[in-house]
């Protein structure tokens, strides 16, 4: 009873007795699929030599999910010597990735492997495996305290419910762009044309939209009697909660934060997004793909959309829902957060390197410095010099690496949209870059800031 | 539209959809409404009505069964036959009615046509006052008055008719009640009987409707409906209930917001008491204990949560309490969320965590901590009293409640008497608002006096600090000692407050071992040298003192008043420290010789602010001896002589690196090294004194280098002792030793610790439990250790031990030899921490299982131990087995259930990162939070807080006083800060604790209670003037009576008085031994009686006789016995019997008197034994015609109503309605009454209040003064005097002056009242206190002897009275009281202007009392009075007579020899003393031969 964060409770053990049971449910209803189709598992048949049909694989899977299920309704009387819990290993490796530098690297890592294996991916066998694995990756860490903590709280459901809709859209955009890749790729019509889906607006969508309002409502007021509302204590200003977070939607932002001065991360950035947003239509020249899914034919508009939503946008949401602990400290998903845990954050300005780091800084002796109390001429003038390489760098990349890029990588690009949709696309593009350059100069030269002149609040 | 292939989806699968979902949707909703519905709350609320109902139909079966239910049916048959006989007469009353009717409707139309006249005439008046305005023609102003005088005649006439006919519609009334009269009386006969029942009816109506008739079924439907959901928002029967305090705000976070406590919604109960604050649902234990089932609740009359009533509803929630619910609600005292209405919601807070286990299990409770103020657990109720209770003292000791919160106030006197706030402030105001209770230092120099009251925005600190003064230590104590005592204080004394700096758990590793050695030296180093010079007092010259005169003054004096030694076993004070062996401690010789001397003789000569008062020890004269009492307690206390204190060789290499840890924080390393070359801080001049003014001061040495050679600069020894002053006042500084002690130089340090003022909203994520979690897995030690004699065969010891429990009896027996040094002992008992284990025993104890010893001897301090290991479990482990056996309730007994619950709750709440756990183990272990830190921790971060020697009840309480500093005082109006004398009571208080007067003065007699027969109470003694009703009007003045009201038939009752046993005598006839014992620990039986006194004589205590001396005045008062009498319901029965009393023991019997046709009444007692006999019988008849009162008159054992006196038309028993009632006689117990009992009748004892001391010395001198004859009572004539009733006897002027500068007023006592070291202002509360307490008039008191009306007027009675020509007025007639030849007052007294002289025969004791000059000034006249009229009134022990006695005629002359004018005369005499000494003088009188009766002239 002295334990304050038992891993395993009778509840937690029933509870993900239903879990499994729904699970088995579910692969019950795959298998019959199976047999239906009468599907061949060539993997196994191979080794065997023989045929064995997916239905038996799927069975036995079923089989096994189904004892599981019954372990945890028998089984709750012992927490504690309860045997179904996340090896301590795999949380060792989970938790290993909870540093921005491997969890950024990891969520790349996905983000190209879902491109380059999109044909894979998008097999349905093959997405039922990934559904079935995370269901059970999430079930399997329910048995961890801290894991439960988190993702847990009446607010968090929604995020981890996000995660499997985001992922299921993403599967469905892939699913219909590679049918669609292969089908110009051997000339048959498009799936969009084939099945030509043109229906009423009476009774079809009308009377659709209806049944689908009912039955959300439905389980939004099912959902409110279940998870009720997450009321934390009274605001005050002298004791904030610690970490203090953003609503779930703004946590990308908040994340910006960490890298970026706040009124670029707070006013400058969102509110390209914003506008970036809204000029695709003007800035879009490719006249291919429009009314139907296609990854091979709008290749830079898919690829930059989707680094943009999901690394850049979904991820960091992740990162700032999970991870993020107090003293916005990274925690592992299976970590305590201990707000003991301290992590040292010494960053130096691009200055600093300049004026006392680098070999410049032996030879030049030093920051330069200007009187607070001489004029206000006599500042800026030091300022400027203090910070000429930064402001020299950053005009650099605003101004110089559109041309550079016109000339090289984007140069049809160039030609066909003109200077100004050009110049536009470019910074846009820059824009979005400059966050993942910002975070990667950070991680490993531990930079602040390529511009700063705290005198006028402007940091780059 | 039909269905078509067009369509994507066939529309019969759409709508099969659409049903689906609309399903769902509709099931969601009524899903949500039920949820929204089923609320907890409703359900008390329904159990809680049943509850009700239960109690109603209990109400109602008890009223069927009784006298009056039975009388119901006679009384409507009664209404049946007076209805039959109108009947009858039916003609006549319809033609009176009728002609009622006919002269109502006249009269109302009569008063209709008056009324429009009287307009009429108005109007008149008006334009005639209008025509007066416009000055119109005379004529017409005539005719104006001419129209208004016509109206008013018509006016006139008509009321006249309007009268006649309203007399005519009273006669009428009147005669149509006349003929219904006998009708009516049944009908108000039956109305009055069956009120009861009606009201039961009604109100069981309203909770639960009958479904009789028509608007029954309608009304059960409406309850039906109104309970349904939705519906039952619009005033349902079950609500939520709300108390709204808008004046006691709820903070939250950034705001605060008025207060909303539903917890009445489910608690319904909570506030329902009878008459007289009974608990209507009593509370009976839990739910467990008491099932499910309400109608057994009520049956047995206890009830569960949250259905029970508040246990204390004298104090809380009820309309007469000083806490109603309307002002203060719930939370503001227990905390929770107030508005919420379930379980959760109110953040209910486990007081264990069983108790929490069983809460998850049943109401799926969980820690809320969002919400920041949880309910207090039981265990911290108390805590929040202090919110508005900033002096605590009342809640410790009060009038009216006595201790209502003595955790608390336990808890603030410990804090208070360890001195906690020398290290944390405890700041009371917030400027000058007061926040809680202020516990500060006064300031510590005049001028900060000076300069903190010349500023309006602060208060000083009003506390002492605690520890001796340090200023002249080196007078006092050696260098070894100083060590060895700053090392471990125990050491030396086990009793000690000091706390433990050293050895503790955070000092165990090298560095520590290295450290604190020099630590220790450095301390005392500097101590040593920066004393000052001590100026000492000595005796005179040759002057030899005598220790064993010392020993007997020591015990006399008073100093064990404070003090305990071991040689006088029975006194076991502990304000002061114990003096077993000063001795030891002092310098040998006669420097520790005039050192004690001084210290007793002057002790602020020592210590300004010491508590030791001065106790006049001055050299006095015993025929030709002088007897010096300083110098001979002094030398007794020296007795054992100077002990040798080795001093510790200090490590200089330790030094230096002490030296070189603290330094290189202000100096940098280069800096240092140069530093410890040169030996000049100012490195040659280049640093400034100046920049260096902190503790470095010390290693500056004031001379300049290039004054001196190298050789001489500084010298080795010399630089040593620079280095350990440096390292001795860092030390001070740091561990904060001025928080205690007056030292030099540290008058104006701040106090080192956290203030605490509001640390109980200590946000908690503020709180470091560091490694906390990690040290309660660490084993700990709980083990014995016996020290062993040089030589002892160890074997030989434990031949015949062979169980734990033997081992632990053979060890506690060895510590009361005194040949085994009990000190190390003790101490050992105690060390239950890692980090007091000392040396090699560590080792011994890890070879050790539980409940094993060992047989090999290991050696500590040079002395041998065998060790016997108890426990090495542990927090955590021990902690889960006590929540085990809580949960499996295993404890044999509450006392170690209560234990080990408040340690899990405290390690549970610790756990959990609660201020409470953490102050506990603050408390407990206070360097354990450093655990594991001390590696990465420099040494002179590591925590300091030293270690103190409280138990677990001790730190519990601490913690609830801490726990409610919340610096959150609720508005002005709720504070408690009475003025007058509520506020005198507690500032008062407060200083009888700070000056233990309590030590010496008795300030309430001890209680007893007995069961005491009425009639075996003591009556009169000789000469007590109970006859005069002038003597006892004053005695009831001056000492009111405690009041027993009993029903006027009980004969026994238990009855509590104070007072003082003055006898006990066992079955041989002797005083019994141990009796003190029996007193203090009386039980109901007998035999567990015996048990607490481990009884093992002959005689039975159950038959001990006891005589206790009443100290106060008793009043039995047997109230008035009153039952209502019907006729019996049987028509031929020939007598009524009425049952008096509510257990039916009592009846009286009223039947026809056949002899005198009247009737007699007799009364019946079934149990009566003795002479039970009513004072007087009343009956009251209730008659047609009225109620009529009928006192009876005494005939024999019976009362009877004469014929005569019965009223006209009472015929027989059947017209018998009315009532009976008896008186039965006060009994009357006057002060200085013995109380004899046997010792079974004893039911409780309770020691009173103070005079410890003085308890004992009484029994010292009764054994071996010989001039107390063996009586104890003698012996209080030689003791300080009880206090009792203090405030009615004295002027409080004198009383301020007397404190202040106590003069010699008792010359018998064998001490004096020694002069406390209090200011005036001090002083002047304690006076205002004993008035507030006796209710009197302060801080004047009026003495109207002295005023010339008085004297007029008594001149004026005694020229009539007495017309005596050789006196010319009262006063001069009442100076002879003393004058006269033989007079015996100036046998005891000085008086009259002549001087005391012993009456005393020779060998036998000297009497003298105070001397009587002073009683103007002294005391109060109507005290005097009394005290004359009979002295052992206000103190039974006096040796002062009765001089003249009311009962019988004086043997003087004077007064025509009547006692109480005499008595009275001499009262004013003393209040005129000074005047008639300077007026008449002293002129001795010759006393006539014999009195002449001056009537017959």
């Amino acid at each position: 009873m002295l334990d304050t964060h038992p891993d395993l409770t009778s509840d937690v053990i029933f509870g993900l007795g239903w879990l499994y049971t729904i699970l088995f449910l579910m692969n019950i209803g795959w298998t019959l699929r199976a047999y239906n189709l009468k599907l061949e598992n060539k993997f196994l048949s191979g080794l065997a030599g023989s045929h064995i049909p997916s239905a038996s694989v799927w069975a036995i899977y079923s089989g096994v999910l189904m004892m599981t299920a019954l372990a945890h309704f028998t089984g709750s009387s012992s927490p504690e010597s309860f045997v179904v819990r996340m090896p301590g290993f795999l949380k060792a490796g989970v938790d290993w990735f909870a540093d921005p530098v491997r969890y950024f690297c990891l969520s790349i890592g996905l983000f190209v492997g879902v491109v380059m294996l999109r044909k894979q991916l998008v097999k349905p066998t093959v997405a039922w495996s990934l559904l079935n694995l995370s269901i059970l990756f999430l079930g399997l860490s329910m048995t961890d305290y801290d894991f439960r903590l988190i993702v847990g709280k009446p607010d968090n459901v929604p995020i981890v419910g996000m995660l499997f809709i985001l992922a299921f859209f993403t599967w469905l955009y892939f699913k219909r762009a590679v049918d669609n890749d292969q089908r110009i790729k051997d000339g048959r019509p498009l799936f969009e044309q084939e099945k030509n889906d043109k229906i009423l607006v009476w009774p079809d969508l009308v009377y659709s939209e209806l049944i689908c309002m009912i039955a959300l409502t439905a389980f939004l007021v099912l959902w409110g009697i279940a998870l009720q509302a997450p009321l934390e204590e009274a605001a005050n200003a002298a004791a904030t909660p610690n970490p203090s977070k953003a609503p779930w939607y703004f946590l990308g932002l908040q994340e910006m934060l960490v890298y970026f001065d706040p009124w670029l991360a707070g006013v400058v950035l969102p509110s390209l997004i914003l506008v970036g947003l809204a000029v695709i239509p003007y800035i879009d020249f490719n006249k291919r793909g429009n009314g139907y899914y296609s990854y091979e034919e709008r290749k830079f508009a898919v690829l930059t959309f989707l680094f943009g939503f999901l690394p850049l946008w979904v991820a960091m949401i992740v990162l700032g829902t999970f991870l993020r602990g107090p003293n916005w400290n990274v925690f592992g998903i299976y970590e305590y957060w201990d707000v003991h845990k301290l992590e040292a954050a010494n960053n130096k300005n691009l200055s600093d390197f300049f004026w006392l780091y680098w070999p410049t800084g032996e030879m030049l002796g030093g920051m330069p410095k200007y009187n607070p109390q001489g004029s206000a001429a006599e500042m800026v003038i030091a300022i400027l010099v203090r910070e000429w390489l930064g402001i020299v760098l950053v005009l650099g990349y605003f101004m110089v690496s559109p041309i550079i890029m016109a000339l090289t990588v984007f140069r049809k690009f160039y030609v066909k949209m003109g200077f100004i949709r050009y110049m536009i696309m470019a910074n846009l593009l820059l824009w979005m870059a400059a966050l993942p350059i910002k975070m990667v100069l950070r991680w490993t030269v531990s930079l602040k800031y390529i511009v700063a002149i705290p005198e006028y609040f402007f940091n780059i | 539209m039909p269905a078509t292939d067009d369509y994507l989806r066939q529309p019969q699968k759409m709508h099969r959809w659409f049903l689906g979902t609309t399903v769902v949707m509709f099931i969601a909703f009524i899903w949500m409404t039920a949820a929204d519905h089923s609320r907890e709350w409703k359900d008390y609320q329904s159990v809680f009505f049943n509850i009700q109902i239960e109690t109603l139909e209990k109400d109602r079966a008890e009223f069927s069964v009784s006298e009056a239910n039975r009388v119901i049916g006679r009384l409507e048959e009664d209404l049946e036959q007076a209805q039959e006989g109108i009947d009858a007469s039916n003609d006549k009353i319809d033609a009176l009615k009728e002609k009622y009717e006919t002269a109502e409707a006249a009269f109302d139309l009569m008063g209709r046509q008056v009324k429009s006249t009287r307009a009429q005439r108005d109007v008149a008046r008006a334009n005639y006052d209008l025509g007066v305005r416009d000055a119109v023609s005379e004529p017409d102003l005539a005719k104006l008055k001419a129209i208004f005088d016509e109206w008013q005649a018509k006016v006139d006439s008509e009321e006249l008719t309007l009268q006649g006919l309203s007399s005519e519609v009273d006669s009428l009334s009147v005669m149509l009640k006349v003929e219904t009269a006998s009708r009516d009386k049944a009908a108000e006969r039956l109305a009055a009987v069956s009120k009861e029942k009606t009201q039961q009816e009604k109100r069981l109506d309203e909770l639960s409707p009958s479904a009789d008739g028509v608007m029954g079924l309608i009304n059960v439907f409406k309850r039906k409906i109104m309970t349904a959901p939705i519906v039952d928002g619009f005033n349902g029967q079950l609500r939520i209930q709300q108390d709204w305090l808008p004046d006691l705000e709820e903070h939250l976070g950034m705001t605060s917001s008025a207060r909303f406590d539903r917890c009445r919604t489910c608690h319904l109960g909570i506030d329902k008491v009878a008459a007289g604050n009974i608990p209507l649902y009593p509370h009976g234990g839990d739910i467990e204990e008491l099932g499910h089932d309400h109608k057994k609740w009520v049956e047995e009359g206890k009830f569960p949560h949250p259905y029970s009533t508040h246990p204390n509803p004298d104090l809380y929630l009820t309309a007469t309490s000083p806490h109603p619910t309307k002002d203060f609600g719930c939370t503001i005292c227990h905390q929770g969320q107030g508005s919420g209405t379930s379980f959760q919601n109110a953040s209910h807070g486990p007081n264990n965590p069983v108790q929490e286990h069983d809460w998850k299990e049943e109401y799926s409770w969980y820690d809320n901590h969002f919400w920041e103020y949880p309910m207090m657990p039981k265990r911290f109720e108390e805590s929040q009293c202090i919110k508005c209770h900033h002096n605590v003292v009342e809640l410790g000791v009060h009038p009216e409640f006595g201790a209502s919160a003595p955790k608390v106030y336990d808890g603030y006197q410990l804090v208070r008497t360890y001195g906690c706030f020398g290290c944390h402030e405890i700041q009371g105001y917030k400027g000058t608002e007061p926040i809680g209770p202020d516990l500060r230092l006064e300031p510590q120099t005049a001028e900060e006096a000076e300069r903190i009251a010349s500023d309006p925005n602060q208060i000083a600190g009003k506390m002492r600090k605690v520890g001796p003064s340090l200023r002249y230590l080196a007078s006092k104590v050696g260098r070894g000692w100083i060590e060895q005592w700053t090392e471990n204080p125990k050491n030396f004394r086990p009793s000690t407050r000091m706390p433990r700096f050293f050895h503790l758990s955070n000092q165990q590793d090298e560095v520590a071992a290295e450290y604190q050695p020099v630590e220790i030296a450095a301390i005392t180093q500097f101590l040593l040298k920066n004393s000052e010079e001590f100026e000492y007092l000595e005796p005179s010259a040759g002057y030899k003192p005598d220790a064993e005169r010392g020993k007997t003054l020591f015990s006399q004096k008073g100093c064990l008043a404070c003090h305990s030694h071991g040689d006088f076993p029975g006194s076991d004070a502990d304000f002061g420290p114990e003096l077993n062996k000063v001795h030891a401690k002092l310098p040998e010789g006669a420097d520790g010789f005039k050192w004690l001397y001084t210290w007793v003789k002057e002790p602020t000569k020592y210590h300004p602010r010491t508590k030791m008062p001065n106790l006049y020890l001055d050299a006095y004269k015993e025929g030709e001896t002088e007897i010096d009492p300083a110098a001979d307690i002094a030398a007794y206390l020296l007795k054992g002589g100077a002990e040798e204190w080795a001093s510790i060789d200090v490590d200089e290499s330790a030094l230096d690196d002490m030296v070189e840890l603290f330094l290189t924080d202000v100096l940098t390393q280069k800096q240092f090294d140069e530093f410890m070359e040169t030996r000049d801080l100012s490195l040659g001049g280049k640093l400034l004194e100046n920049n260096l003014k902190g503790d470095e001061v010390e290693l500056w040495n004031g001379i300049k280098p290039e004054d001196l050679s190298p050789e001489e600069w500084v010298n080795d020894a010399k630089w040593k002792e620079l280095k350990l002053n440096y390292i001795g006042r860092r030390t001070v500084t740091r561990y904060g030793c001025y928080g205690c002690h007056d030292m030099s130089g540290f008058e104006s340090a701040r106090p080192i610790g956290v203030a605490l003022q509001d640390w109980g909203r200590k946000d908690r994520t503020k709180l470091a439990p560091e490694h906390i979690e990690e040290y309660l897995h660490v084993h700990e030690f709980d083990f014995l250790a016996v020290p062993l004699q040089e030589g002892e065969d160890v074997e030989k010891l434990l031949a015949n031990i062979d169980s734990p429990k033997q081992f632990k009896d053979w060890a506690e027996s060895r510590t009361e030899d005194d040949s085994v040094a009990s000190k190390p002992f003790e101490e050992m008992v105690r060390a239950n921490e890692r980090s007091q284990i000392l040396g090699d025993i560590v080792h011994a104890l890890e070879e050790l299982e539980p409940n094993e010893w060992t047989e090999e001897t290991y050696e500590h301090a040079g002395k041998s131990y065998l060790i016997l290991l108890l426990d090495n479990e542990s927090m955590h482990e021990k902690v889960e087995m006590y929540v085990k056996r809580g949960a499996a309730d295993s404890f044999s007994d509450e006392e170690d259930r209560e234990h080990a619950m408040s340690v899990s709750y405290m390690v549970e709440n610790l756990l959990h990162h609660g201020r409470a756990g953490f102050a506990w183990q603050k408390i407990r272990q206070p360097r354990s939070y450093d655990y594991e830190k001390v590696e990465t921790k420099d040494y002179d971060e590591r925590l300091r807080m030293p270690m103190f020697p409280f138990d677990q009840e001790e730190i519990e309480a601490i913690t609830t006083f801490v726990l409610g500093l919340v610096a959150e005082p609720p508005v002005e109006k709720y504070l408690y800060r009475p003025d007058g004398p509520a506020g005198d009571r507690i500032a008062g208080e407060f200083l009888m604790q700070q000056y233990n007067c309590t030590g010496c003065h008795v300030l309430e007699m001890p209680k007893f209670e007995y069961l005491a027969e009425l009639d075996g109470l003591p009556s009169a003694a000789p000469g007590e003037p109970v006859n005069s009703a002038e003597a006892m009007a004053l005695l009831h003045s001056l000492a009111p009576p405690r009041r027993v009201k009993v029903p006027g038939h009980v004969t026994q009752l238990p009855l509590e008085f104070s007072g003082m046993v003055s006898d006990v005598i066992d079955d041989l006839g002797e005083t019994p031994e141990g009796w003190r014992n029996f007193v203090e620990a009386p039980g109901e039986d007998a035999e567990a009686k015996k048990a607490a006194i481990n009884w093992d004589g002959d005689s039975d205590p159950a038959e001990w006789e006891f005589y206790v001396t009443l100290w106060e005045n008793l009043l039995v008062e047997r109230g008035e016995l009153t039952s209502p009498v019907y006729p019996p319901v049987e028509s031929d029965a020939e007598q009524v019997v009425v049952s008096l009393a509510d257990d039916n023991s009592v009846n009286a019997t009223v039947r026809p008197d056949e002899k005198t046709g009247g009737l007699v009444v007799s009364i019946v007692k079934e149990d009566l034994e003795s002479t039970l006999k009513p004072e007087s019988v009343t009956l009251t008849l209730d008659l047609v015609s009225g109620t009529q009162e009928y006192p009876l008159s005494a005939e024999g054992e019976s009362f009877l109503l004469k014929k005569d006196d019965l009223p006209e038309g009472f015929g027989s028993l059947k017209d018998f309605y009315g009532s009976i009632s008896v008186k039965f006689p006060d009994v009357h117990v006057t002060p200085s009454s013995r109380m004899g009992f046997v010792g079974e009748q004893l039911r409780s004892a309770h020691d009173g209040r103070g005079g410890d001391f003085t308890f004992w010395l009484v029994d010292e001198l009764a054994k071996t003064d010989k001039r107390m004859d063996g009586k104890p009572d003698n012996a209080w004539n030689y003791v300080a005097p009880p206090l009792v009733r203090e405030g009615g006897k004295v002027q409080t002027p004198w009383l301020f002056r007397f404190l202040q500068n106590p003069e010699t007023l008792r010359h018998m006592t064998v001490l004096r009242m020694p002069k406390f070291n209090m200011s005036p202002a001090e002083a002047q509360t304690l006076a205002n206190y004993f008035a507030a307490v006796d209710d009197t008039d302060y801080p004047y008191q009026e003495v109207p002897q002295r005023d010339a009306p008085y004297k007029r007027a008594m001149n004026e009675v005694f020229h009539e009275k007495y017309d005596e020509t050789r006196t010319d007025d009262y006063l001069s007639e009442s100076w002879q009281m003393f004058q006269f030849k033989g007079n015996k007052c100036i046998g005891c007294h000085t008086v009259g202007g002549r001087e005391y002289f012993s009456s005393a025969k020779p060998g036998e004791p000297e009497v003298r009392g105070p001397n009587l000059p002073r009683v103007e000034d002294r005391l109060q006249p109507d005290w005097t009075m009394m005290w004359i009229y009979y002295p052992k009134w206000a103190t039974p022990y006096t040796k002062m007579p009765v001089n003249y006695p009311l009962d019988k005629p004086s043997s003087l002359p004077l007064f025509g020899a009547d006692p109480t004018a005499q008595s009275r005369a001499v009262r004013d005499a003393l209040m005129n003393h000074a005047e008639l000494l300077e007026t008449q003088g002293v002129k001795i009188w010759d006393l006539p031969a014999k009195p002449e009766e001056k009537t017959n002239e």
